[in-house]
């Protein structure tokens, strides 16, 4: 708001006072005091004093942030003291919704705000993983702890199967690929508005289907001068505990020896004391490392009259913990608000940043140099280490078989060690958010706005096999005379969206308020990449593109070229189309309504299909503006809304699935061939998700309870499935709209102010509840047959997406140490058949979803905890099979589980007899609860006095913290991380926890 | 006036910007309709068929399902289920084939009916025309075989044979014809490629005439349609000689022999081809995650002037550690494990004369066919066996048919069409099973025939499956 000061020459006389806060009694700077119905006002000094003409009968009104407003009329007295009241009613706050901003009393829909506080200092690189566990309905998993790496963000449940199941996300009104954050800077945030229900998300056509989540950066405030911050963080980070061990040397040599195999199968007792004396590794702390954090940020906010800013450079560096893995980001933006005059606004939001992301071998693979892979199953009795203490990377001769077999399983340990102490992945990253956005007075009540946006990546790949490592050594083939890879490759992204609107707005006695815009919006994405991969390095140009053999080369009695490098391009063009239509009708701050129309073509869709049309209707009662409710009992204010609407998802499939296309390509005797690609189907369209919300926002017990509580119905039709094909037609399946599916669902958030005054303490929480359940999967669907759809998951009808079909598992014989499963219909067999796999009542999702934290502070002190939980969610345990896989202890390390193996009849255990079952047959056996609690963040703070720093003239906040990130976790899950989006894990990067040590600088 | 202006402005703005979003075409592939315009595209159509036809399989079912191999050192749990005959219709290798063949004989289809459009616009290209239609019918007619061999129930005329597909296919759902229908499409296809291919062509990793005659023997052993048979392997074996111990070395080591090579598949490029050793190797990094057996081994090696031993059995192969490494595709300039498929050779047609002669009753002239082949691998000369009825008959011309064509897609099928014969299953050496691995495979169990593909089922309710899964 900004004030103007006006001479006047009215029969006044000088009103004079002090404002403080009713809580702490000290003084409040920076109250805006005005005479009501006037446009004179002033401000309060820094002590809280003001000074303003008024004439008796006229009322002061002094308003300020987060307090409530205060009307004084002026009397005899020519001193008005006032303390005022904090405003703990949310409610007239003003909130981000679709293509614009409203306030919080006005909202139909179903929006929760994060505010920037919970999302700074969080030294987490990627944006979406901090939202965890911040607002209700929102489940966000990763199963990758790569710095940067990004998380699966599902809103309400899945709704769909094959087509894009995340939000849509939006920064600064620009849409942005939702999975990389990696490159933006979380503390650039000003708030995160997740828009939930139809009402919200409708306006965004067919990308809405799937929820909106709009990130609004920071800004300076106007008059507020020019402030300068500086951030620094430093931090380490490690792996959590797993919840299984494996065995010691002398364990497992005892095992081998007990069953014949291996090592320990062909050795004395007494050699295997001498070789368990010899080594014990931990093979744990060999590939896992304590990884650093280090940020350093500057930023400086600006506001005048005319012009806000908000500049900020960050740097930020992480090491994950394992070797090779790391981010360094530098990051730069800058948000400009001008208004140049009453009629004209200018906004431009820009960020431009640069990350470095170095990656550890094939994370989540089954290939012997994942480092995640020798935690479990490398041998305890080998030594990691060179008889002069150095780490050993090329192996032993055990390891080797006397250098016979230096790929072997065996050698797991050392090809992990050596590829990742001398091979490289790395990607490199420019990331550009811009938009230049207007808005246009054009005539009284009407504004004519426009803006230009792109979401701009540009990606450096780059992979080396160096001549010398192990894997190096067989490429590009065991018989080159040179040896080694460089993979070097680009990728350009460029999403560019316009947007022209105009809208009318305007209040008719004081009591109707509407509000129509009309717009339209063109989205067009052009993707470029092309890469190559050159063949025996020079050993002394390695990393660089010069040290490639040239693809000519021939070797050898036969002329063999080995060298011919591999190149690869891609390029590929996708659009949207678009208008709509919102309007809103708002009666006495009491009753508002609102509808919203939008028509959206999409490129992907052939001509007939290209256009669908996306609606909503939504309305809410303000109950306490109702002259008879009583805002001084129980209940303070309650809103009511509720909503219904239609949005889609036109991100299915690939972007050309209506043509039947031929690839070309080397063939047959070095021949050209055309071979069929893709089968066309010309029917696809969007899915179509239509949505059902009931809400109620209330803040109770004077003001101290504050909370909404919402409950939905999504229904999802032209469901994007796999039509099964006959073999025949060389493709099993053809995706097509054929299917439904219903998300059902309650969300409950709150936040209760239990001390106020010196000792603040406040806890908040949230709670999802989310049924998904397939309605219809098309004519073909046999209820006998469930369609399987990975990881150990089927659909079926009348089931969860990710509902886990499987063979039970029904433990050990006691008799003869034979694996025991469930038949069909529940009785006991010691035959294992897929025919067997029922549905279970398991899913891969959780079905309860949140997070909960508190906030205490006294003086400069402050405590902040967040804990988050999913709840009855399931995933196999690949990982963890491996080391209960007996067929493979002859090189593979096993569980201690395996120490209460079935020996003799009349054992009654869990765990078989040896080589009596595989890890194929498993059924249910590795199915476990990854349910978890997280104390996903916890910071202790202390922010140095005020009257002390203005003693300094210097600063004017000062502050330090010690933050922890995932520093506890309860689960059953037996592994390093039972956080994940995948529904069968096989050794993937653990998420670390983190703690570190930061200060802040204001001046 | 200026209004007018501004609206137009804007509305052409709007068009052009719509337009831009909205009409997009793919950039790397090419749309269906632009394909197929002519005979040289016709050609580059055949070359994806060539490429696309996946022999290993019938090698990998041949091996890794019977009695000729075991579970390598070197297994991180690869075709350990397979190998325990754990088959079901949504196991891999229930797809594999099917698919594959399927598949390919899709592509087969799909250039035949855009060939139908196209003219060949010189006599040059018209010669060119006809042999790519000749490869398409005699590539289907091969693939078909293929397919009953696994997949059919019996081989019998009313024996529930597998769906013949001779249209492009993508939504229709076919059921299995009977195997005496599949047969009689075989050989109709056979003689439509006789009529279009000219004798002239030679390329043996090409369709050519004597491919179709081998085809034709081929099929005439499975259906017992012994003159057609007879006629087919004497003139094969008119025209090819047995190789020498020499030549039998270099037509698998290297590939340089042709001598009694009727059809193979080239494997040329290292860089781009598979790799036949692929089936039992990791072929990045070497290791064997499947060996051959001690049954085979022990049998290939019970004559130790037979050749046979030294192109099977690879050098590393350490007996007292009882590791035995295939060796029959060592790789060749300097690819390891790459060599051409061979596909038909003249041996393989000894041995079709043979079991038709013994199955009539003629056990001399079966017993003189093995025993040239057993001169030719040992290079001596080598006694006449005596048997003199058929299960003896067969129970020899299978041992020989085992080592003669070990690793080359045949002993699955060999052991599931003579079952009835000799009463025989799969009867593992007990040093290759013992455990999880089951050592016999009775002769009548139902996984002689392979399952149809549970995705068969799914897309298509017109098939029926195999009795037993």
């Amino acid at each position: 708001m900004a004030f103007v000061m006006q001479f006047s020459f009215a029969q006044e006389k000088t009103i004079t006072g002090t404002v403080t806060g009713e809580g702490d009694g000290l003084p409040l700077p920076g109250v805006n005091v005005i005479v009501k119905g006037t446009s004179r006002g002033v401000q309060t000094d820094f002590d809280g004093n003001y000074s303003i003409k008024a004439s008796e009968g006229e009322v002061l009104v002094f308003s300020f942030v987060s307090m409530k407003k205060v009307e004084r009329k002026v009397g005899a007295s020519s001193t008005i003291d006032v303390a005022m009241a904090e405003d703990v009613a949310a409610l007239d706050e003003v909130v981000v919704v679709a293509y614009g901003t409203e306030k919080a009393s006005n909202v139909t829909s179903a929006i929760e705000t994060v505010k920037s506080e919970d999302i700074e200092q969080v030294p987490n690189a990627s944006l979406d993983q901090v939202l965890q566990g911040q607002a209700a309905g929102l489940n966000i998993q990763t199963s990758s702890g790569q710095p940067g790496a990004s998380g699966t963000v599902i809103l309400r449940g899945r709704n769909s199967i094959n087509g894009n199941v995340e939000p849509l996300f939006i920064i600064d009104g620009v849409p942005v690929n939702e999975d990389n954050f990696r490159s933006l800077n979380s503390n650039d945030i000003e708030n995160v508005s997740v828009l939930k229900d139809a009402s919200a998300s409708a306006l965004y056509g067919n990308r809405g289907a799937g929820g909106v989540i709009i990130v609004t950066t920071k800004t300076g405030k106007r008059g507020d001068g020019v402030k300068v911050a500086y951030r620094a963080q430093y931090g380490k980070s490690t792996y959590n505990d797993p919840g299984f061990e494996v065995m010691n040397s002398l364990q497992m040599l005892n095992f081998q020896k007990r069953n014949g195999i291996g090592l320990g199968g062909s050795i004395s007792d007494a050699e295997i004391a001498a070789t368990a004396a010899q080594a014990n590794t931990d093979w744990r702390e060999i590939f896992f490392r304590k990884g650093t954090t280090n940020s350093h940020e500057i930023n400086v906010t600006t506001g005048s009259e005319s012009t806000t800013s908000f500049n900020s450079i960050g740097y930020f560096e992480q090491e994950g913990i394992t070797q090779r893995s790391a981010i360094q980001r530098f990051t730069f933006r800058s948000n400009v608000n001008t208004s140049l005059n009453d009629r004209l606004d200018v906004t431009s939001n820009v960020t431009i940043n640069y990350s470095k992301n170095d990656f550890a071998e094939n994370e989540g693979t089954g290939q012997l140099d994942n480092p995640f892979l020798a935690p479990y199953l490398a041998m305890p009795f080998i030594s990691p280490y060179n008889p002069d203490g150095s780490l050993n990377i090329t192996g032993t001769a055990y390891s080797t078989q006397n250098f016979t077999n230096i790929n072997g399983f065996l050698n797991t340990p050392f090809i992990t060690l050596n590829t990742n102490a001398l091979n490289e992945i790395s990607n490199d990253e420019m990331k550009i958010v811009g938009r230049v956005g207007a808005n246009l007075e054009a005539v009284k009540n009407v504004t004519v706005g426009g803006s230009i946006g792109i979401d701009y990546e540009h990606l450096e790949f780059k992979s080396i096999t160096t001549p010398e490592s192990i894997r190096g050594d067989i490429t590009p083939d065991p018989n080159s005379e040179q040896k080694g890879s460089h993979f070097q490759g680009f990728q350009r992204n460029a999403q560019i969206i316009a947007n022209a609107n105009v809208n009318y707005n305007n209040t008719f006695n004081d009591k109707h308020y509407f509000d129509l815009t009309l717009g339209t919006e063109y989205n067009k994405t052009h993707f470029i990449s092309s890469s190559f991969q050159g063949f025996g390095l020079n050993p002394k140009l390695v990393g660089s593109g010069s040290a490639i053999t040239d693809g000519s080369v021939a070797e050898g009695a036969d002329e063999t070229q080995y060298y011919i490098p591999i190149l690869s391009a891609t390029s590929f063009n996708d659009g949207l189309f678009s208008y709509y239509a919102v309007g809103k009708y708002d009666f006495d701050d009491r009753y508002g309504l609102q509808a919203s129309i939008r028509r959206d073509a999409a490129a992907r869709f052939s001509d007939t299909n290209k256009w669908g049309t996306f609606w909503s209707v939504s309305g809410k009662w303000n109950i306490h503006n109702e002259s008879w409710f009583n805002r001084n009992g129980f209940a303070n204010e309650l809103k009511l809304r509720a909503s219904y609407g239609v949005a889609g998802n036109q991100r299915v499939g690939g972007a050309f699935n209506a043509f039947s296309l031929y690839t070309s390509g080397v063939s047959y005797n070095g021949g050209l061939g055309f071979a069929l690609g893709q089968i066309d189907n010309p029917d696809l369209k969007w899915e179509e998700t239509a949505q059902f919300n009931v809400g109620l926002d209330f803040s109770l017990l004077d003001y101290k309870l504050t909370g909404s509580v919402d409950v939905y119905k999504k229904e999802t039709t032209d469901l994007f499935i796999a039509k099964p094909l006959s073999l025949l037609s060389s493709a099993t399946s053809i995706n097509a709209n054929l299917g439904a599916l219903e998300n059902r669902g309650v969300e409950l958030s709150m936040n209760y102010q239990i001390l106020d005054g010196d000792f603040k303490w406040s806890v908040n929480g949230n709670i999802a509840y989310n049924q998904n359940e397939i309605t219809n999967l098309g004519d073909d669907y046999d209820p006998e047959n469930p369609i399987l759809n990975g990881g150990g998951t089927a659909l079926a009808e009348g089931h969860a997406i990710g509902t886990f079909y499987r063979v039970r598992w029904a433990g050990v014989n006691p008799a003869d140490g034979t694996p025991l499963w469930l038949d069909k219909d529940g009785n006991l067999t010691g035959t294992f058949s897929t025919a067997n796999r029922v549905l279970l009542d398991k899913t891969q999702d959780p079905k309860y979803v949140g997070g909960f934290g508190t906030n205490l502070s006294y003086k400069g002190f402050a405590l902040n905890a967040l804990f988050t939980y999913a709840a009855d969610q399931w995933r196999l345990n690949g990982s963890y099979a491996i080391v209960e896989d007996t067929s493979l202890a002859g090189f593979a390390n096993m569980s201690t589980a395996m120490l209460r193996m079935w020996q003799q009849p009349g054992d009654v255990t869990d765990i078989p007899a040896f080589n009596s079952v595989t890890r194929a047959q498993a059924g249910t056996r590795y199915l476990e609860d990854a349910s978890f609690l997280r104390l996903r963040n916890i910071s202790l703070s202390y922010s140095l006095n005020k009257e002390f720093l203005e003693k300094t003239k210097l600063f004017t906040n000062v502050r330090v913290y010690v933050q922890g990130q995932n520093l506890l976790t309860w689960t059953k899950w037996r592994g390093f991380d039972p956080e994940s989006n995948i529904s069968s894990t096989f050794f993937e990067y653990p998420t670390p926890k983190t703690v570190t040590l930061g200060f802040d600088i204001e001046f | 006036m200026k209004k007018v202006i501004i609206i137009a402005i804007l509305s052409m703005f709007f068009a052009t910007s719509c337009n831009d979003a909205l009409d997009i075409l793919p950039e790397d592939s090419i749309p269906a309709e632009n394909a197929f315009t002519n005979v040289a595209d016709l050609q580059n159509g055949l070359n994806a068929i060539y490429f696309q036809y996946n022999p290993q399989n019938m090698i990998d079912y041949s091996s890794n399902y019977t009695d000729d191999t075991k579970i390598g050192a070197d297994n991180g749990g690869q075709k350990v289920g397979f190998h325990q005959w754990v088959l079901q219709a949504n196991s891999a290798e229930s797809q594999n084939m099917w698919l594959n063949c399927y598949a390919t004989i899709n592509s087969i289809n799909r250039v035949l009916e855009a060939a139908s459009t196209i003219a060949p616009a010189n006599a040059a290209e018209a010669e060119q025309y006809d042999k790519i239609l000749g490869d398409c019918y005699a590539l289907r007619a091969y693939l078909h075989l293929e397919v009953l061999a696994h997949y059919g129930v019996g081989y019998g005329d009313s024996d529930a044979g597998v769906p013949i597909s001779n249209f492009v296919v993508v939504f229709e759902q076919l059921p299995r014809s009977t195997a005496g229908e599949v047969f009689e499409f075989i050989n109709n296809d056979l003689d439509t490629a006789m009529g279009l291919i000219d004798a002239s062509y030679t390329d043996n990793g090409y369709v050519t005439r004597d491919f179709i005659t081998a085809v034709r023997a081929r099929a005439a052993l499975y259906s017992g349609a012994s003159s057609t048979a007879l006629t087919a392997t004497q003139a094969l074996m008119d025209k090819y000689p047995l190789a020498d111990q020499g030549q039998y070395i270099n037509m698998f080591a290297n590939d340089t022999d042709n001598t009694e090579v009727i059809f193979k598949l080239y494997r040329t490029n290292g860089n781009n081809d598979p790799r036949v050793g692929g089936v039992w190797y990791f072929t990045g990094t070497g290791g064997a995650f499947m060996e051959m057996s001690n049954g085979f081994y022990d049998a290939v090696t019970a004559d130790p002037s037979d050749i046979r031993a030294f192109v099977n059995i690879d050098p590393l192969t350490d007996d007292a550690n009882n590791l035995h490494f295939i060796g029959k595709y060592p790789g060749k300039e300097g690819f390891d494990y790459l060599n051409d498929v061979k596909v038909f050779r003249v041996s393989e047609m000894y041995l079709i004369r043979a079991e038709i002669l013994a199955k009539s009753g003629d056990y001399n002239g079966a017993a003189s066919l093995l025993k040239d082949i057993r001169d030719a691998r040992t290079g001596g000369d080598t006694a006449l066996s005596g048997f003199n009825n058929l299960p003896d008959a067969m129970d020899e011309i299978l041992a020989e048919r085992r080592l003669e064509l070990a690793y080359e897609g045949f002993r699955f099928v060999d052991v599931k069409r003579t079952r009835s014969i000799t009463n025989d299953g799969f009867d593992r050496n007990p040093a290759d099973c013992g455990g999880a691995v089951p050592c016999q495979l009775a002769s009548t169990d139902y996984r002689f025939t392979f399952p149809i593909p549970v995705a068969e089922l799914n897309g298509n309710p017109n098939i029926t499956q195999a009795p037993g899964y």
